[in-house]
């Protein structure tokens, strides 16, 4: 018997600027997290960082490509603070990140993002949490602040 | 539940992503969790015309002794030189194309995790499978795929599958003759349309 693909878990919108939001005592009961983010940061041109299980040592990593109708780029760090996932710009941007596996407790939790910011750029990003352990919480932050305005909306995804 | 069904004559459909999801609009239909290491990994498409579009959704090690692993896949088991593949790839350094025309295989990845990567370390791709039941037109495969290991990389395939035939199954392989590691999985989602 077929089951429901995509269930919604969580939708936050901000009434008001903000550097970050949480999702906290995520249900283990899925596969993979999709969580889609449509939004402007308050002032600048940023990236949007992941943390998972409030880890904030250097035990991520990450790779992305990117388009800028002036060019293409690429880049990676072996270390970093955060799941990287795409920009954020004060025009409206978005990003959809696929958390695959976070309920696994055999895989590092990777995480695979497309990003556009249609002022500036459209972004791919592979980024990985050296980190065995099940997900329990995700934080969306940003360098700055989102704006009043940006919304976050979390979806189990069954397997 | 669809949006759209049509715009100038052009068949689209658009889904929208609602407080509400109706179930039989986007549904999982299995789930293959590898038990035990293996040369390949077929995924049954048969019986499922009642779906419009298929998407897989998997995380894969290979046994290659290596950092990675190139991953393909073939449809209905055809090792015909019918397939025409597209990539664009970010490897940490530089933004990368590539193709390859008459080839026997669709493109997944470069860049799944393999022996000499990390322990537990695997990578991901979600795979859509356009009109795969269709018998009037040619199979279209997009993958997103990526992983961070000593070889980075970022990856946008397109594959087409010069055939009009149903689809009928989906096999996953290494392309370079490895194994596909335990903890491996793919899961296969339907869309109807």
């Amino acid at each position: 018997m077929a089951t429901k693909a995509l269930t919604p878990l969580a939708n936050i919108t901000l009434s008001s600027a903000q550097a970050s939001v949480t999702f906290s005592s995520i249900s283990g009961a899925y596969r993979d997290l999709k969580i889609v983010i449509s939004g402007k940061h308050s002032s600048a041109n940023e990236n949007i960082l992941i943390r998972l299980n409030s880890d904030t040592g250097s035990n991520y990593s990450y790779v992305y490509m990117l388009g800028s109708g002036s060019g293409s780029g690429a880049s990676g760090a072996s270390t970093t603070t955060g799941l990287i996932v795409g920009s954020l710009a004060t025009g409206q941007s978005d990003a959809i990140i696929e958390l695959m596996d976070y309920s696994a407790t055999d895989k590092h939790k990777t995480a695979l993002a497309r990003s556009n910011d249609a002022a500036n750029q459209t972004s791919a990003w592979a980024t990985r949490w050296a980190n065995t352990a099940a997900v329990t919480s995700v934080q969306v932050l940003v360098s700055g602040t989102f704006a009043a305005g940006s919304t976050f909306a979390l979806y189990g995804v069954s397997a | 539940m669809p949006l759209i069904t049509s715009f100038a004559g052009v068949a689209a459909r658009a889904y929208g992503w609602t407080g509400a999801l109706a179930a039989e609009d986007y549904e999982l239909i299995s789930t293959n969790l590898v038990s035990s290491a293996t040369a390949q990994v077929d995924i049954d498409l048969s019986g499922l015309s009642a779906y419009k579009h298929l998407q897989i959704r998997m995380t894969c090690r290979s046994s290659r002794g290596a950092t990675n692993d190139s991953i393909m896949f073939r449809l209905n088991g055809s090792t015909s030189s019918i397939y025409d593949i597209h990539i664009l790839y970010g490897d940490g350094g530089s933004a990368v194309s590539a193709a390859g025309t008459n080839t026997s295989f669709g493109y997944i990845s470069d860049f799944f995790a393999a022996s000499s990567a990390a322990s537990g370390n695997f990578g991901g791709a979600i795979i859509d499978i356009l009109d795969a039941f269709s018998t009037t037109k040619n199979k279209t495969v997009r993958a997103l795929s990526g992983n961070t290991t000593n070889a980075n990389g970022i990856a946008l395939g397109s594959t087409g599958f010069r055939s009009t035939s149903a689809l009928t199954g989906f096999r996953v392989f290494s392309n370079t003759g490895s194994n596909i590691e335990a903890g491996s999985r793919f899961s296969l989602y339907g869309l109807r349309g």
